[in-house]
């Protein structure tokens, strides 16, 4: 499993560069305007590619053939792609907080506790949506393999879209009141519970991986 | 005998395609080669053997052990090689050893440096820049660096120019020097099996049609020249099949000593695996 993770960051390495410049372009942006929320949204759209990425790498090379011939279970090729996006997105959390932390500190607004909670916020649902965007995507790039899974990855970003688009026409939300629907209920305690569901549909996007995988013929 | 491999029954159906019945044995000890022509099963059939695919019926025992349910421990002593080295572009030769070596608990980096060094592959240049003789050196390095008891190599040698081969095939009689070291090889270029191989199997269309011992095969088999008038006099159980040229007929002759004496006056030459393999898949019948 070490070794697995260690080839996908050698291989990954290869991009380095091109990754690190990106970054900092993002966190330039976001440093010009003034806000953090582009950027994060950026980086962490960006770094969700990156086991995409060395999924289509080892698929060129014909990895997966080569590594079921070694002492390695199929469950552990599933999992190292798994941990690989738990790095990949605990990365975009940390470069994303950082970055945040330097422009408020930029703007001078080191002290609005209110500016603080929303940027803590917008951090956990990239945490979120990270999370949620590879479960839905690792599956189908086991099933289909990376190509394919690409434009799986133009529908999981439409669909959210074009849901909301047609919630919003279909119901008129000004009357439903938000407010009074989650009062009494603690925000923190809100967030943490759909922290809590996204970890748990990562785990079940695990399981349906591996199950995929197990089947699979080379 | 001490079997390495013991293949019994493999079935697997494709559309277009069934592997049927293939019954496998390879000794201990001794290279077996596996021979046929360009679709006729081989891959499949270590496909099989490796556990990347999932055979319709048959048993697979590797070191007398069940391979599904024992796979792990014993791809410990496997190594491997396909026809294309399935290292990613991107990483060099020193990468490769590293990771490696977190993956096989008996990976010995310094024999995987001495062969980089043997077979002149420089450690820091990517995957992506070696010619193919250089990747296929690569993969045996990488075979033979996790000091394995048995190796399987799938057309590991095609491709190749003359000399890589004969570098290579000098690697797989190394590695058998030891009595417990085995080596399943499959190839469509005959002279190289010819050249190492202890025993022969030949599939064609998905079905074992022959399997044994070179050296035997050899007193076994010869090919007769002969003209039509000689072929209505050789009895049916001599022939293997036979190939009509311009000079008259060519049988594939077998029991060739028995063969010599009972009609002298026919010319034999002795039979090459590659004729064997024809005249078994493509010759006429009697």
């Amino acid at each position: 499993m070490k070794g697995l993770i260690l080839k996908d960051l050698y291989n990954l390495k290869a991009y380095a560069k091109q990754y690190i410049l990106t970054l900092l372009m993002f966190a330039f942006i976001g440093f010009v305007i003034g806000s953090s929320a582009y950027s994060q949204g950026l980086v962490t759209l960006y770094l969700c590619m990156m086991p995409v990425t060395a999924f289509s790498l080892d698929e060129s090379s014909h990895w997966d053939r080569y590594a079921l011939t070694m002492p390695i279970g199929r469950k552990d090729l599933v999992a190292a792609k798994y941990v690989m996006v738990l790095i990949t997105i605990g990365s975009a959390f940390i470069l994303s907080g950082i970055m945040t932390v330097v422009i408020r500190f930029r703007m001078g607004e080191s002290t609005d506790m209110q500016g603080w909670m929303a940027d803590g916020l917008s951090l956990a649902i990239i945490l979120i949506y990270g999370l949620l965007f590879c479960s839905v995507l690792l599956p189908f790039s086991f099933k289909f393999g990376a190509e394919r899974a690409r434009m799986i990855i133009i529908l999981i970003v439409l669909i959210p879209v074009a849901a909301i688009f047609l919630i919003s026409h279909l119901v008129d939300l000004d009357r439903i009141d938000l407010g009074a629907l989650l009062a009494g209920i603690n925000p923190l305690f809100i967030l943490a519970a759909v922290v809590l569901v996204t970890f748990i549909l990562f785990g079940i996007s695990y399981m349906i991986s591996c199950r995929i995988y197990e089947k699979k013929e080379f | 005998m001490d079997h390495a491999i013991e293949i019994k029954g493999l079935t697997k159906h494709y559309p277009g395609f069934d592997l049927e019945d293939v019954d496998i044995s390879v000794p201990s000890g001794c290279i077996m080669g596996f021979v046929g022509a360009n679709g006729a099963g081989k891959t499949t059939t270590i496909k099989s053997l490796l556990g990347l695919i999932r055979p319709d019926k048959g048993t697979i025992k590797i070191f007398g052990k069940d391979y599904t349910s024992e796979g792990k421990a014993i791809r410990e002593d496997v190594g491997v090689v396909f026809d294309e080295s399935c290292f990613p572009d991107g990483l060099n030769a020193g990468e490769i050893s590293r990771f490696m070596g977190r993956i096989y608990t008996r990976w010995d980096a310094e024999l995987f440096q001495a062969y980089m060094k043997k077979f002149a592959i420089p450690v820091d240049k990517k995957v992506k820049e070696f010619s193919r003789g250089m990747k296929m050196k690569l993969s045996i390095a990488a075979a033979l660096a996790h000091h394995p008891k048995l190796l399987v190599l799938d057309e590991a040698t095609s491709g190749l120019d003359p000399l890589v081969r004969d570098e290579i095939l000098d690697l797989f009689l190394d590695f058998i020097q030891d009595e417990e070291h085995t080596v399943f090889i499959s190839s469509h270029i005959t002279s190289d099996l010819e050249k190492v191989a202890d025993y022969i199997t030949f599939i064609n269309n998905g079905r074992i049609i022959l399997s044994g011992e070179k050296d035997l095969m050899m007193e076994e088999y010869g090919v007769a020249h002969c003209d039509d008038r000689q072929l209505t006099r050789i009895p049916k159980e001599y022939v293997v099949g036979m190939r009509r040229n311009k000079f008259g007929v060519d049988v594939l002759i077998r029991s060739k000593e028995k063969f010599a004496q009972r009609f002298p006056e026919i010319f034999m030459d002795a039979a090459s695996i590659e004729e064997i393999l024809l005249f078994e898949a493509r010759g006429e019948k009697i």
